[in-house]
């Protein structure tokens, strides 16, 4: 046997093994999945969205949000807090000296 | 559902028709899974290639257009090459196993005729794998798909001229590396 009619010999004779799964039922179960993934599409995106405006770990904000108001506290200017209340002490000594009897009267 | 043509089974699958897409994938999955084995050599990626092109038609089956498409099988063809295409590509690129020692291990185990004959076939596996991708595919819808080349060369978008070109240098390639490999015998020459 030539070597043509050998390649058309061993070209007739390519084997094709069995598919190892049940593959048209796979792919028929696989786009039911993809037909319901499809379907609930708008829920899913609802979901998302409010997962945006959930708050994972509540415990965890609490404490953070503590120790951020710690520390705003700790580093905040007490002398202008306290320059505030002794202009407003002030204020009203000042008017309360500026009244005379005779305004009261 | 099973008088009806692919055709038909195609326009209802465009409606969103789940059974009919169930009976177009029984009737026509081993035809294409053998035509992307024979593409790419390797069961699992066969398999995985026609269940990527048949779920892609049905995520979007608009993309079929019955007006400009004589038949569905042929038109098919060109889905399952283009996605077992990808798939080898995809393996390439990952570093993954090579494709070609996939003979199952009972078929390994064989007699010695068997054992020489399993080699052979082995050997034209690699030697498909050795061609370019375009002559390979040719060589496949025409020679095992049965595809005239005109229908071939419309699905490889080529001219008929070139895809007569890619057969015959496809098979001219095949007996080349076969010849190399000891399968063949090499050509006598007679004369001076």
């Amino acid at each position: 046997m030539g070597p043509d009619q050998e390649l058309d010999r061993l070209m007739h004779a390519r084997h094709v093994p069995e598919m190892r799964s049940n593959l048209a039922e796979r792919i028929i179960d696989a786009a039911q999945v993809q037909q319901k993934q499809g379907r609930s599409k708008p829920a899913s995106w609802l979901l998302a969205f409010n997962d945006v405006f959930m708050i994972p770990k509540p415990a965890y904000v609490m404490a953070v949000l503590f120790v951020i108001g710690i520390a705003m506290g700790v580093n905040l200017d007490i002398s202008s807090l306290v320059g505030a209340e002794e202009d407003v002490a002030s204020a009203y000594v000042y008017t309360a000296e500026g009244v005379t009897e005779g305004d009261w009267l | 559902m099973d008088d009806l043509s692919d055709e038909d089974l195609m326009g209802r699958v465009q409606n969103g028709d789940h059974q009919a897409f169930a009976a177009l994938v029984r009737r026509r999955t081993q035809m294409f899974y053998a035509c992307a084995y024979r593409q790419c050599s390797d069961q699992d990626m066969a398999e995985d290639a026609v269940q990527d092109a048949f779920l892609k038609l049905w995520s979007n089956p608009k993309i079929w257009d019955r007006t400009q498409n004589a038949k569905f099988t042929t038109w098919f063809y060109r889905v399952v090459i283009n996605a077992t295409i990808d798939r080898m590509r995809k393996r390439k690129l990952s570093g993954g196993d090579e494709i070609l020692n996939t003979l199952p291990d009972d078929e390994r185990a064989a007699q010695d005729d068997d054992m020489i004959e399993q080699q052979k076939q082995k050997a034209l596996e690699g030697a498909m794998q050795e061609l370019p991708q375009k002559q390979r595919s040719a060589l496949n819808l025409c020679f095992y798909e049965g595809l005239s080349n005109k229908e071939a060369a419309d699905i490889l978008g080529v001219g008929v001229k070139a895809l007569e070109s890619l057969l015959m240098r496809g098979k001219a390639g095949l007996k080349d590396i076969l010849t190399r490999e000891g399968i063949l015998e090499k050509e006598k020459k007679y004369g001076s």
